[in-house]
């Protein structure tokens, strides 16, 4: 009993002053809120809903890795919603029935997607200025050359490219399949590899990394590029998924990425954070985007504005939560 | 012979930092560097180091000239600095930290922990390092940082080591265990410079000393040969010239004491301050950079935080948590860092010194600019600034002039302490002489003035009375008509001489 009780109490120690990273106070805040959405909203954990849920956290996760790659190493990633509507407008341009013609299209949305990581990290290496700056600028750039392309959606999208990128059976679907390999093989990069622990380096104290003979300009320049190919295929997953290309359906990605990631405790300083972190927050931002869309439909109200309204108070209080550490 | 510097000359924007310096560093010589701040060590380890480059002059690595272009230069030569300051990344291992760049990787890049972990332990085993490899950087004392800091440079084939002030942040007991550390690897053949303030440790540790002064080689000599009465002389043995105004022989305004600090502390930089400033005086605060003399201005200012102990201003109470408060008791503050502190750089002179009295000028928040432009107008004149005109960009004005504008700034607050943070860093010795006379000038009108300087001369010259600071603490307080520069420099190294010894 007593042990117990001191477990609790180093717990809640734990949770008030992390030590660093820390996942665990994320991880109970989703469990706390997960019980919560089941007493006031049973039919949540309905398989279909789960399924559902499941399916579409996808995208998001998906681009919240990337994003947490550049803000671990003390960067940042604007640009990620205008590239998502690029690709997928470049997919939806240029696609065919064909399957050769498919494949062809996939490696070259993914190709342009490289180019605009490679693009980033190129301007952040000549050009020393703010990530911040230096990605808001570019996004610009690519979302008027989506404009450019299509002033709102259309295009053309063969039905068989959407049927293999969205089919599932039951709870199981080929995105999250995709996503928990991609999640794993990040994870694996991310915790294993030199590279990976360079990220970390690069966002501590790249002084370091420099006097270590390190090029500190390739690694920050990969982490864009791992940001920007994520983006490229979500991308072509919601010109599938949807039949067509957008220059707006990338919108929202970028600030609900950084949000997932900061939620997750990723430190915007960065050198701090992680993926299991990440993971959580982008749970998190889709049970409560499907909980909003479940009551707007109940009480018949516009979700939209709720979840901007949520996501913009989300950010804020992780920040202010997470702001103490080193 | 291992590294030889030969006739290096090195100057910044004109000013000479280095004059041909001739210097031997030998394999297995613990060979110390000492001098005082500015006297060009520091721009000597970065040549060596590669951060800088000579103007002229050669780098002989075993006799042969070689050109060092990058810190990572360096390092592939066989030379590793450790800086004073901490250099890991915190929120990462021991391992980790030492292993950056030279990663062991097994099957799909997976990194081989066990492998760096083995190869690790028996570099550390050389020289007997005991060090948790799985430690966060960050938990570590500043003393197992060091070490792993050493360690790292063991690992890259080391043939010289910089030490550049390795014990400023440790105890005695942790600079016992580096010592012997150093011993190890000096058996080993590896050659180590040790740049230090600490005159008792280049006698406990080195073999061999070279001093710089002013950017020159005084001399290099064995620790065995010389006592430290030698070694001070060398460091600070200059002339004094004519360029300070003579101090005022009596005191006009009969001793009475305008601000008394009691237990002054802040979270990590001094303790327990406690010191009188009394009217029309100059109280001169010296000792090495970096012994809490910047932090204690800045908390008189407010724009540092004290965890304990009172400041009176005239026998009353106040507390100074912002620079607001400050000013409204009559402190003004001009900083070292005119550029960030001081000045915005890119506006005119005028808009520089009304921003302080602003208020003082305004009539229901509109700025009366006649009054204003006439008050500047007087202040120019008065301070003697030379401009072309009240709305010359400041930027474009000397360092003295600079300085005079800073001055300008406060006077119209008719402040009555002053606190001075270098009050001619960056100034020539023409300008010099100038914010010296105005200096006095001040103190004869009966302001206080508190002047923290690393600049000898300027402290024993100007000031009515010296404290010394080291390591956070008042070492030692000289009336200015007793100080003098061997003394000062014995109490800015830890071991203040007795005055009566002395004579």
């Amino acid at each position: 009993m007593t042990i117990a009780m001191n477990a609790a109490k180093a717990f809640l120690q734990e949770l008030r002053h992390p030590r660093r990273h820390s996942a665990k106070i994320i991880w109970t805040v989703l469990a706390l809120l997960l019980i919560l959405i089941v007493i006031v909203i049973p039919e949540f954990i309905h398989p279909l809903n789960i399924a559902n849920v499941l399916q579409q956290m996808v995208p998001l996760g998906l681009v919240a890795i990337g994003q947490t790659f550049v803000i671990l190493g003390g960067g940042i990633d604007m640009s990620v919603g205008s590239q998502i509507s690029l690709i997928s407008l470049i997919a939806s341009t240029l696609m065919t029935d064909s399957i050769p013609n498919i494949l062809f299209i996939v490696l070259l949305c993914m190709s342009c997607g490289i180019i605009c990581g490679a693009l980033n990290g190129f301007i952040l290496k000549v050009f020393p200025m703010p990530p911040l700056i230096a990605t808001l600028c570019t996004g610009y750039f690519f979302q008027g050359i989506a404009f450019a392309l299509h002033k709102t959606s259309g295009g053309y999208i063969p039905p068989l490219f959407k049927k293999v990128l969205t089919a599932s059976w039951g709870i199981i679907s080929v995105p999250f399949v995709f996503y928990l390999f991609v999640f794993l093989l990040a994870a694996f990069i991310l915790y294993s590899t030199p590279f990976g622990r360079r990220v970390y380096a690069l966002g501590g104290n790249a002084d370091v990394l420099e006097k270590s003979g390190v090029s500190v300009a390739s690694v920050k320049l990969v982490t864009y590029i791992i940001s920007s190919l994520l983006c490229s295929i979500v991308g072509l997953y919601l010109a599938a998924r949807l039949r067509s290309g957008s220059s707006h359906y990338g919108d929202e990605y970028t600030l609900l990425s950084i949000t997932a990631t900061v939620v997750g405790g990723t430190s915007m300083a960065g050198g701090l954070g992680g993926l299991s972190g990440t993971l959580a927050g982008t749970i998190l931002i889709s049970m409560l985007t499907n909980v909003l869309n479940n009551i707007a439909f109940r009480y018949n109200l516009q979700s939209s504005y709720y979840k901007d309204i949520i996501t913009g108070i989300l950010l804020i209080t992780a920040m202010y939560f997470y702001r103490k550490r080193e | 012979m291992l590294l030889e510097v030969k006739d290096i000359i090195k100057s910044f924007y004109g000013v000479t930092a280095l004059e041909n310096i001739n210097i031997r560093f030998e394999e297995g010589i613990v060979h110390a560097l000492v001098g005082e701040n500015g006297a060009g060590k520091s721009t000597l380890i970065k040549i060596i180091g590669g951060v800088y480059h000579a103007d002229s002059g050669a780098i002989l690595i075993d006799g042969m000239p070689v050109k060092i272009h990058s810190s990572f230069d360096a390092l592939k030569k066989g030379i590793s600095i450790v800086h004073q300051e901490y250099n890991l990344v915190r929120n990462m291992t021991v391992l980790e930290n030492v292993m950056f760049g030279k990663e062991i990787t097994g099957r799909f890049g997976k990194m081989d922990k066990a492998a760096a972990s083995d190869y690790l332990q028996k570099i550390a085993n050389k020289d007997n390092i005991k060090v948790d490899l799985g430690k966060y950087a960050g938990d570590l004392s500043s003393a197992e940082a060091k070490v792993v800091e050493i360690l790292r440079a063991c690992c890259n084939d080391m043939r010289l080591l910089i030490l550049d002030e390795p014990t400023a942040a440790l105890d005695d007991e942790d600079i016992a265990s580096l010592f012997s550390l150093i011993r190890s690897l000096k058996t080993r053949g590896i050659g180590i410079i040790y740049i230090s303030h600490r005159l008792d440790e280049v006698f406990q540790i080195c073999d061999r000393v070279s001093v710089l002064k002013d950017g020159k080689h005084i001399g290099t000599w064995n620790t065995g040969d010389i006592d430290r009465d030698f070694l001070i002389k060398a460091m600070v043995g200059r002339e004094i010239k004519d360029i300070f105004p003579h101090k005022a022989s009596g005191n006009n305004y009969q001793n009475s004491v305008i601000l008394s600090v009691r237990n002054l502390s802040d979270s990590s930089h001094f303790d327990n301050i406690s010191f009188e400033l009394k009217r029309g005086e100059i109280l001169g605060i010296g000792g090495m950079s970096g012994h809490g003399q910047r932090e204690l201005i800045r908390a008189l200012f407010g724009a540092i935080r004290v965890t304990k102990g009172t400041i009176a201003i005239n026998g009353e109470k106040v507390a100074i948590k912002h620079p607001a408060q400050a000013v409204k008791h009559g402190i003004a503050f001009l900083s070292d860092d005119r550029r960030n502190e001081g000045l915005a750089e890119q506006q005119s002179v005028a808009r520089n010194i009304a921003y302080p009295s602003l208020k003082m000028h305004s009539r229901h928040g509109i700025i009366k600019s006649k009054a204003q432009h006439a008050l500047i107008d007087d202040l120019i004149m008065q301070l003697n600034i030379k401009l072309s005109s009240q709305q010359e960009i400041v930027q474009n004005l000397s360092g003295g002039n600079q300085q005079r504008v800073v001055l300008a700034k406060w006077l119209p607050l008719k402040p009555c302490i002053m606190l001075f943070h270098e009050p001619t860093l960056g100034i020539d010795i023409g300008a010099k002489v100038e914010i010296y006379k105005i200096l006095r000038n001040l103190v004869e009108q009966g302001i206080s003035i508190i002047m923290v300087t690393s600049d000898m001369l300027e402290l024993l010259n100007m000031s009515d009375r010296i404290l010394v600071f080291y390591e956070g603490h008042i070492m030692a307080e000289y009336p200015g008509s007793v100080a003098s520069e061997e003394l000062i420099m014995a109490a800015a190294s830890g071991k203040p001489f007795d005055i009566g010894d002395k004579e």
